[in-house]
């Protein structure tokens, strides 16, 4: 194996292979940072491109692009609020209140530097202990599926403001929000009142960008004086080594909860990002910064997300199954380039494919610059005057909300969450609980329904003799949750 | 003024999911049957979380009007709150739906371009030609980023998708 | 009046450089906008990408894929039924979304009336497949196990009225077996369970499924089509099972009222495509087979779809 792996270090050391990375990951950037044009848009685009190069070449450079997005997606989620994917909604609670203190270089580079460091720590833990992860990957089945998603949306509820009860009202609604359109069991409809433009249910980036950037916006857009004033005049200092070595700990808690959460099939990283987040705050000596601008806030869910990206690649890698549509984009890289993943993919075609496993290492360490070099342009956006900006802000917020689906009702929902999230801020309801209630909704009720299928009818039999762990998790969530609620809030 | 919001939520919603319970077999569609199996319904999983939502803003409903006064909260936000113009974000709002509205009609550069130079003079920008060139410059440029890099659809008028093409053909990027 | 101003002057600025150009008056003049009805990643992304790449070359115009997901299909279907058919609007459809997705639920287009067949790009045929240390080492252990505890043995597929529901619920129907189907998000969970001993049995396509069974992890019992797949695995025409079952066609579709001469350009296109080396080496790479067929062949084969799927859906739902 060791042979494989040097042998693969040495056929990813060539100009070329640097060279599409490089340009994958700025170019993965850009695209990120647009809202509306996901990283998964920008692969699907450019996969044609890697058929036609080196397998060394090509599949660093899709990754380049995936990395780099991901990234890209949590700039404008820190500088205008707007957060692309479910991904970067973490990110936005202190990311964007930095922004508005004037500290918005300081939030982009802990929010690179955590991003890297979660990614790398994963990457190389998973390139270790890939064999142990892909037994662990298939022994998650809908029941313990179900179960965890119940006592992650349940935990972050109860924990997210001071009023329990709100949280868990918010997260009932976006439970019912996900309900709109076609049931994942069986595909009937519900909640559509027979409009088929509803069918399809409703969409995330709308519903993101409505709740979370157009409050914000409003707040500018309602101000008398907005004229010549911008969102904020400085941009701050850059981070110093002292502020990062503070949010090591928390770093390094991120990405130990971010990899074991990728490790489950369909939780993914937005999950990742907000339990990361979660547990943070519960950690941290001065709670109540959180959500007002702490730096430590931003650190934890970007190496949170970032994390889930390591374990995510075994199934792909081990058994040629694409757990998410990243990996099927990846899956189609592979294929084309003549390396079929699966069980044999390490003995048939080794050195190749840990060259691969590395190129992923050295597009963390490369990104590290790359992204250093280009924060202090982003981060100048915000110095654009109100006027100015507040009109592109919306332009690309509609256009996003629009390229989506190709659908110009998803603009009219996009109004509808403005309003949803400027009413849900004035009664002081959160709208984390709301968003993860929407996003995991679907699967929540999937697995429901798929573990109820495998039960036959047998329930409680099915569930105490061959699932326990479900019945264990279910059982410990309201205990969890509420010693995690006791601690935060404890005066 | 946080208390009366509240309120006015909390009762919106407990409408809602009372309605919705008791219109819940109008709203869900029912199940077909496959091979006579009845797989999960539809509207087991809606129907058990609208009732936890509707306890849910009972308990708050109660806790808001017999328990006096909720959290404190600190004033932060509430400075921010300082005289807001309601006509304004108003028709911020009535623009982008619009917007929504118009777009396959009108196509994205000149919905957009109309978009943005509304909300730049509804934001009072004073400077004309500053105006003009992003809401002509902005809309074109993501016009032909999306489309020609990303390869994504937006709507356009085929005068200025043809005249966009021409554009790249003389400049032989096409 | 100032709104009005500006859209007289985008406009004028626009004809004036449309003038200037002078494009000439063929079709294809713009880039061609091909409507996925499923989400990115998928096996129709994919099978997009690799012929938008290539494609260029034979229309002269690239060809913009457009991701319209939602409703099992039906959203991206009705977005090419409504757009204008003037060859610039394409579907990349399957015949389940084609044929068998109207008998489930009212559609807001008609197929046969709103659709027609530019050329079948290729099909991808459905294999019956078992974990590796599976009891069960051929078709007739399955069916007999499944017929005597009916409704015990259990089955994964990738959501109802899929591309691998379809099929199953197909074989069950013509054998009299009851199986347990749980529904998962497309195949790759679908496999997931069948390799974690979540299910039983699970059902895939050749290009997803390979290294899988040369390493053993899985076992072959049947594969769809006339002919086998594997060496002694039987085909389902041996299984006795005949007509178009477990077939997934790939085709791309064009509205109906497209002139005659753009739909003959956009055939020969295709057509032509065949002839590509490129195309073809991608295609296998991907363990996806190039079995081209024309539009007006593919079109014969639509009627009798409809009125297959139609009883099949009638059958299971009744």
């Amino acid at each position: 194996m060791l042979e494989q792996i040097i042998e693969g270090l040495f056929l990813t050391l060539r100009v070329d292979t640097f060279a599409f990375m490089a340009i994958g990951l700025f170019g993965g950037m850009l695209v990120g940072a647009l809202p509306g044009f996901t990283t998964l848009m920008a692969m699907a685009i450019l996969l044609p491109i890697s058929f036609f190069l080196d397998p060394v070449v090509g599949i660093p450079f899709l990754l380049g692009v995936y990395k780099g997005g991901i990234f890209g997606g949590s700039i404008p989620a820190i500088l205008v609020s707007m957060p692309g994917t479910g991904a970067a909604v973490a990110t936005t609670a202190d990311g964007y209140q930095l922004t508005k203190k004037g500290k918005s270089r300081k939030a982009l580079d802990m929010a690179l530097f955590s991003s890297v460091f979660g990614d790398t720590a994963s990457d190389i833990f998973t390139l270790l202990m890939i064999v142990p992860i892909a037994y662990l990957v298939l022994q998650f089945g809908p029941p313990e599926i179900f179960a965890i998603l119940t006592m992650s949306v349940v935990i972050v509820a109860v924990t997210a403001g001071k009023n329990p009860l709100k949280g868990l009202i918010m997260l009932a609604f976006g439970l019912w929000i996900s309900f709109i359109g076609s049931d994942p069991i069986g595909g009937m409809e519900r909640f559509t009142f027979g409009l088929f433009e509803l069918r399809g249910g409703i969409p995330l980036l709308p519903l993101l960008i409505g709740l979370f950037a157009l409050p914000e916006i409003v707040k500018i857009v309602g101000r008398t004086n907005v004229g010549e004033a911008s969102v904020a005049t400085i941009l701050g200092e850059r981070l110093t080594l002292a502020e990062f070595k503070r949010c090591l700990r928390t770093i390094c808690r991120s990405t130990v909860i971010g990899t074991c959460i990728g490790i489950i099939p369909g939780l993914g990283q937005m999950v990742a990002a907000v339990m990361g987040y979660t547990a943070a705050k519960n950690a941290s000596p001065v709670k109540e910064n959180f959500g007002k601008g702490e730096l430590e806030g931003v650190a934890a869910a970007e190496a949170a997300n970032n994390a889930v990206n390591g374990p995510t690649m075994v199934p792909l890698l081990t058994l040629g199954i694409p757990g998410d549509n990243v990996t099927a984009i990846l899956l189609g890289a592979f294929v084309a380039q003549g390396l079929r993943p699966g069980p044999t993919l390490f003995s048939e075609q080794g050195p190749v494919v840990f060259g691969i496993l590395i190129a992923m290492v050295f597009a963390n360490l490369m990104f590290l610059v790359i992204g250093y070099l280009s924060i202090p342009a982003f981060a100048r956006i915000i110095t654009i005057r109100s006027n100015l900006l507040v009109p592109l802000v919306t332009m690309f917020a509609v256009a996003g909300a629009y390229v989506y689906r190709s659908n110009p009702n998803d603009i009219i929902v996009l109004a509808i969450f403005g309003v949803i999230g400027i009413i849900a801020s004035a009664a002081k309801f959160e709208v984390m609980p709301l968003v993860m209630g929407f996003i995991l909704g679907v699967p929540l009720e999937r697995a429901f329904g798929q573990s109820l299928s495998l039960a036959n009818g047998e329930i409680l039999q099915f569930a105490i003799f061959e699932r326990p762990a479900m019945v264990a998790i279910l059982v410990a969530t309201p205990f969890l949750a509420w010693m995690l609620r006791k601690k935060m809030y404890a005066d | 003024m946080v208390k009366k919001a509240e309120l006015y939520v909390t009762s919106g919603i407990a409408v809602m999911s009372v309605l919705a319970l008791v219109f819940l077999n109008d709203l869900i569609a029912k199940q077909k049957m496959i091979f006579g199996q009845p797989s999960i319904e539809p509207d087991l999983f809606p129907a058990l979380t609208i009732s936890c939502l509707l306890l849910l803003v009972g308990g708050l409903m109660v806790k808001i009007i017999f328990f006096a006064e909720t959290e404190v909260f600190d004033d932060q936000d509430n400075e921010e709150a300082e005289d807001q113009s309601y006509y304004r974000i108003g028709s911020y709002f009535a623009a982008m739906l619009a917007y929504g509205i118009f777009l396959d009609d009108l196509g994205f550069v000149i919905s957009s371009c109309l978009l943005v130079a509304f909300i730049s003079f509804l934001l009072g920008s004073r400077s004309f030609v500053q105006t003009l060139a992003l809401a002509v410059i902005a809309p074109v440029a993501l016009y032909v980023v999306s489309t020609r890099g990303l390869k994504v659809h937006l709507p356009e008028l085929d005068v200025i998708e043809r005249a966009i093409q021409t554009v790249f053909q003389v400049l032989g990027l096409s | 009046m100032f709104t009005k101003l500006m859209t007289t002057a985008v406009v004028g600025a626009a004809t004036a450089m449309l003038s200037f150009g002078a494009v000439a008056a063929g079709y294809p003049e713009k880039p061609i906008t091909v409507v996925i009805p499923f989400g990115p990643g998928g096996s129709h992304d994919l099978n997009a990408r690799v012929f938008t790449s290539v494609m260029p070359a034979h229309v002269g115009q690239p060809m913009v894929v457009q991701l319209t997901p939602g409703a099992s299909g039906q959203k991206g279907a009705a977005a090419v039924a409504k757009a204008k058919a003037d060859g610039y609007t394409l579907l990349f459809s399957s015949n389940y979304i084609d044929q068998l997705m109207q008998h489930v639920g009212k559609a807001p287009y008609n197929s046969m009336e709103d659709f027609v067949t530019v050329a079948r790009i290729n099909y991808a045929p459905i294999a019956v497949i078992v974990p590796g240390d599976s009891p069960y080492n051929s078709w007739a252990d399955l069916k007999k196990d499944v017929k005597a505890r009916p409704g015990k043995v259990s089955i994964s597929h990738s959501g109802n009225w899929g591309a691998l529901f379809v099929p199953a619920a197909q074989l069950m129907l013509l054998n009299d077996m009851k199986m347990n189907m749980i529904p998962f998000q497309g195949g790759g969970p679908a496999l997931q369970a069948l390799l974690g001993g979540i299910v039983d049995v699970s059902l895939g396509f050749p290009s997803t499924i390979g290294p899988l069974i040369l390493s053993g992890e899985i076992k072959v019992l049947a594969t769809a089509g006339k002919k086998p797949i594997y060496k002694d695995v039987p085909s389902f025409a041996d299984l006795g099972l005949e007509g178009d079952v477990g077939m997934m066609h790939r085709m791309v579709m064009a509205p109906k009222g497209i002139p005659a001469d753009r739909l003959a350009t956009l055939r020969a296109a295709f057509k032509a495509l065949q002839g590509d080396k490129t195309f073809t080496r991608l295609l296998k790479r991907m363990g996806e087979n190039a079995e081209y067929m024309d539009g007006p062949e593919y079109e014969k084969l639509r009627p009798g779809q409809n009125k297959f799927y139609g009883e099949l859906v009638k059958s299971l739902t009744k």
